[in-house]
């Protein structure tokens, strides 16, 4: 066997890894670099003049607003995922598996949804909330349509990284921890603060740095909630230089970097907080934890749980069912809310049956599909040859396959716009490019919950069946594949939903035939066809959440 | 078949985890490797499976190389027809025991109803006739360690590898799979290389020991050799003298060799002594020393009087720590009698037979 046949695997994965996400990051970073946009027909020479755009007054004002939202969204989220986590993992808290649920759940509703119903719930005084408040003669109303706003929408919808990384190390606490430090002399509060508030500790940092980074990079709240207002966020900042007259593409690649230096440096931040530590002393199996009694803060605490449910869940859910199904926008005061006359399925089932419902709907399932089954084929040979192989290499394979964590949505739709608008393929314009772009946009997730499930397989079950006979290919067919299975399924689903909820990377992808129901709704909201989106937003919500409660059990170790 | 390994080194990056080993076993022997964790004896036996590829040298099963690091010889591990018994049994637990155990003859090509006899030959043979339908995480450690020699005696391997098997078992399941284990081996004569820690087990189960250090082979004899006449301290620390002091060689005579440690009155050995006269270590056994009551019997030579400072039951014997008197040095012993056993505290003279004492260098690496 030659070399060059033996590392066929390594430097096939390397060239489908560059076409996929190195590429389309150069081509940001050269189109950053020139005067006119790659592709475009246009003499073009380099310039750092692209960067001067940072100097702009509004784009300064933009990006004080991101950090202001995405840091207050985070540590809004930090706070009651923990919460909610702590409750679950560790307390005699009743209606466990509720929390759980309302934990997880938030997830997979679409931030792009949540922003439509927030808007119509509380932007002005048309929103119903508002509606509701002057009728009980309350003096205060809410402002979507500000920063508190944004911050509101961010930390409700985010909540559930912190609480799935700070469950499951919790759970991976065993009461052998806190019995050593209350064997040694430490009170229950001590406990908590010197043992186990340091051991999820690294849980609690990993889930900020990724809240964070989607805050920043979001695009639907700021252009749902600030776009009427121009209240604008850098994410906002570059989409609008990308996709509205005058548009100046360089102009966003540039601010895109500076959108990923952001990001770098948070990473790196986490890094140098974390230096040093050992992220495997949380392990085991958290056998034999003792709840803490809450005693007679049971169903304080059980409520607060409620009052979250309804207000990320219950009342959004309420606001697309009376938007959807009433026939007159108009709402006078709190008793039209009930006004059963007004109800009619009539324009819901007209949204949901019609032409553009129906083909988004369709080019979703296909795009989410294709991205589940090429994306978990992809990062199952990436996992195997970086654990299982001593290909050398293969150290650089998982650098890439985690580098578009650093990379924000919005960057890689440009980049892989650029990378496919000139090639011969005729991908553009295709679904296509929409899978090639959510591929490596999921991979981080992807690569790292196959990986989680193969470094579980000991080493001598591969090693036993070489010895007995098989070659690299039967070992994987008849030992690893079998027993990494149900660790496949669950990527296939996450991706599937991801793929299903995804907006930022199919921005400026889509053509008019290769809508997906994110842009659909997107472009109905800039029509400004409230009942359509209404509509649309509440089927898209029923899909998601079904398809999220029926997959609740595999997801969520691996999220 | 027999094997032959000359000259393998095996370095992980700068690590050097084995220097230079070359050891042979005869067809139908057992060679045990016993060393410390880390010393590089399951690297060794990973070579010779062909599970890691070694930097150079050359390993030979049955007289044909199945790698020559010169000659560019690497036959893959999956044709190298070589039985392994994991220290994690690596039974798959996604098959049934039946499954497992076919798999080596699936992977031969064999027809369907010959794996079945020879499947159904080898799990009455080991006593898993009833488990053959069950699921293989559903077994207890000792069946487990079953189906992993199952697996690999089917497969009529030329030469049988066992990865520390016992050690992931309790204690007296240990001994009765030890004593089978051998059993089974001497009734099929099976070549095989075994790797552990304990020194009880290796000396139980073996043709020849080597004993390893460092990624080096200190010494390779018989077990009784091994046990008696061990060639430096290192092997004699390893397999059981617990007593084990630095000393000075004052010259010999018809009564033996005179020497000092802690710079007192001199001591006497039986044995003559060693070629080098610097960097000798007298090595004791700890049951080999008598201890009684102070000033019970006549000071004799080599009478040593200390203070216990730790008297544990053992069953057989007592283990008594004594710090002798003037000296720096702590002696370990073992009595037999239980009887009006010695306190903490207590004064005791020690007596050691000149014949007890062995004076080795440290080693020869």
């Amino acid at each position: 066997m030659t070399a060059l046949l033996r590392n066929a695997p390594l430097f096939g994965l390397l060239a489908i890894l560059t076409v996929l996400a190195i590429v389309p990051i150069g081509f940001v970073v050269y189109t950053a670099l020139l005067t006119a946009p790659p592709f475009s027909g246009n003499a073009t020479e380099w310039t750092l003049g692209n960067f001067a755009i940072l100097s702009d007054p509004r784009l300064r004002a933009a990006t004080f607003n991101s950090l202001v939202v995405a840091v207050g969204g985070t540590l809004a989220a930090t706070a009651i995922g923990c919460s909610l986590a702590w409750l679950a993992a560790r307390t005699d808290v009743p209606g466990k598996a509720f929390i759980h649920i309302a934990g997880v759940l938030p997830l997979f509703i679409s931030v792009l949804v949540a922003a439509v119903t927030w808007a119509l719930l509380g932007a002005g005084n048309s929103g119903y909330l508002n509606i509701v408040f002057a009728d009980l003669g309350l003096p205060f109303r809410i402002d979507m349509r500000t920063l508190w706003g944004f911050i509101f929408v961010e930390a409700l919808y985010h909540v559930p990284y912190p609480f799935l990384f700070t469950y499951a190390a919790l759970t991976m606490i065993t009461a052998d921890m806190e019995d050593a430090a209350a064997v040694h002399g430490a009170n229950p509060v001590q406990a908590t603060r010197r043992i186990v508030l340091p051991l999820v500790k690294p849980a609690i940092l990993g889930s900020m740095i990724v809240n964070l980074v989607l805050m920043i990079e979001n695009v639907s709240v700021p252009m749902i909630l600030g776009g009427p207002i121009g209240l604008e966020t850098l994410s906002l900042r570059i989409y609008y230089l990308m996709t509205r007259m005058p548009n100046d593409p360089n102009a966003a690649s540039a601010m895109a970097l500076v959108l990923a230096a952001f990001v770098v440096v948070l990473i790196y931040a986490q890094h140098w907080v974390l230096r040093g530590r050992d992220h495997r002393t949380v392990t085991g199996k958290g056998l034999n934890q003792r709840p803490v009694a809450l005693g007679p803060w049971r169903l304080p605490a059980l409520a607060l749980v409620a009052l979250y449910f309804f207000v990320a869940i219950v009342l959004p859910v309420l606001a697309l069912l009376l938007g959807s199904f009433r026939a007159n926008l108009f709402i006078p005061n709190s008793l039209a809310f009930l006004d059963l006359s007004q109800m009619s399925l009539a324009r819901f089932t007209q949204v949901v049956t019609s032409h553009e419902v129906r083909s988004g709907l369709a080019n979703s399932v296909i795009v989410a599909s294709a991205t589940a089954v090429f994306g978990a084929a992809l990062f199952f040979a990436l996992a195997y040859v970086v654990h299982r192989t001593r290909l050398p290499g293969r150290k650089a394979l998982e650098y890439v396959a985690m580098l578009p964590l650093a990379i924000p949505a919005l960057l890689m739709a440009m980049g892989t716009l650029w990378t496919w608008i000139g090639s011969p393929l005729p991908v553009y314009g295709t679904l296509v490019i929409l899978i090639l772009a959510f591929i490596p946009r999921f991979m981080p997730q992807g690569y790292r919950a196959i990986a989680s499930s193969i470094t579980q397989i000991h080493d001598d079950l591969e090693d036993a069946a070489m010895i007995c006979g098989a070659t690299r290919p039967t070992v994987i067919r008849r030992i690893v594949l079998p027993l990494v299975r149900g660790g496949i399924f669950a990527t296939i689903f996450l991706l599937f939903v991801l793929g299903l909820r995804e907006i930022g990377a199919a921005l400026f992808l889509y053509t008019t035939y290769t809508r997906v129901l994110s842009i659909v709704l997107l472009e109905a909201y800039e029509s400004g066809l409230w009942d359509f989106v209404a509509s649309l937003s509440l089927l898209y919500s029923l899909l998601l959440g079904f398809f999220t409660l029926i997959g609740r059990r595999w997801m969520t170790p691996v999220v | 078949m027999s094997i032959r390994i000359a000259s393998l080194t095996k370095k992980f990056g700068a690590f050097t985890a084995v220097s230079d080993v070359s050891l042979d076993v005869a067809q139908g022997r057992m060679l045990v490797l016993l060393g410390p964790s880390g010393c590089g004896k399951t690297t060794i036996m990973r070579c010779i499976a062909g599970l890691e590829v070694p930097t150079s040298g050359r390993i030979e099963i049955g007289g044909k190389a199945v790698f020559d690091g010169e000659a560019r010889v690497n036959v893959p591990v999956n044709q190298r027809n070589v039985g392994m018994v994991f220290q994690s049994y690596a039974i798959w637990p996604h098959m049934t025991v039946r499954e497992n155990v076919a798999f080596p003859l699936e992977m031969k090509g064999l027809p369907a109803g010959e794996i079945r006899t020879q499947v159904d030959e080898v799990l009455a043979l080991m006593g898993l006739s009833e488990l053959a339908a069950r699921g293989a995480s559903l077994l207890s450690g000792g069946q487990m360690q079953r189906v992993a020699l199952a697996r690999s005696l089917v497969m009529r391997p030329a030469v049988l590898l066992f990865d520390e098997p016992l050690s992931n078992l309790d204690a007296r399941l240990r001994d009765r799979l030890r004593v089978d284990l051998r059993e089974l081996q001497s009734r099929f004569s099976i070549t095989s290389v075994f790797v552990t820690h304990d020194q009880q087990e290796a000396l139980a189960l073996a043709d020849e020991v080597a004993v390893i250090k460092a990624g080096t082979v200190l010494q390779r004899d018989n077990p009784v050799d091994v046990y008696r006449k061990p060639k430096s301290s290192t092997v004699a620390e390893f397999i059981g003298y617990q007593n084990v002091f630095p000393v000075e060689i004052e010259g010999s005579d018809a009564g033996g060799t005179r020497f000092r440690f802690d710079g007192q009155e001199p001591f006497r050995a039986a044995a003559p002594p060693p070629a080098g006269r610097d960097g000798i270590f007298a090595c004791i056994r700890p049951d080999d020393i008598a201890l009684a009551p102070a000033g019970e019997a006549p000071p004799g030579p080599n009478s040593l009087r200390g203070e216990v400072t730790l008297a544990s039951f053992m069953g057989p014997h007592m283990h008594y720590r004594v710090r002798l008197h003037g000296r720096d040095t702590v002696v370990e012993v073992f009595d037999r009698r239980i009887e009006g056993a010695m306190r903490i505290g207590s004064e005791v003279d020690l007596t050691v037979p000149p014949e007890a004492v062995l004076l080795l260098p440290r080693s020869d690496k």
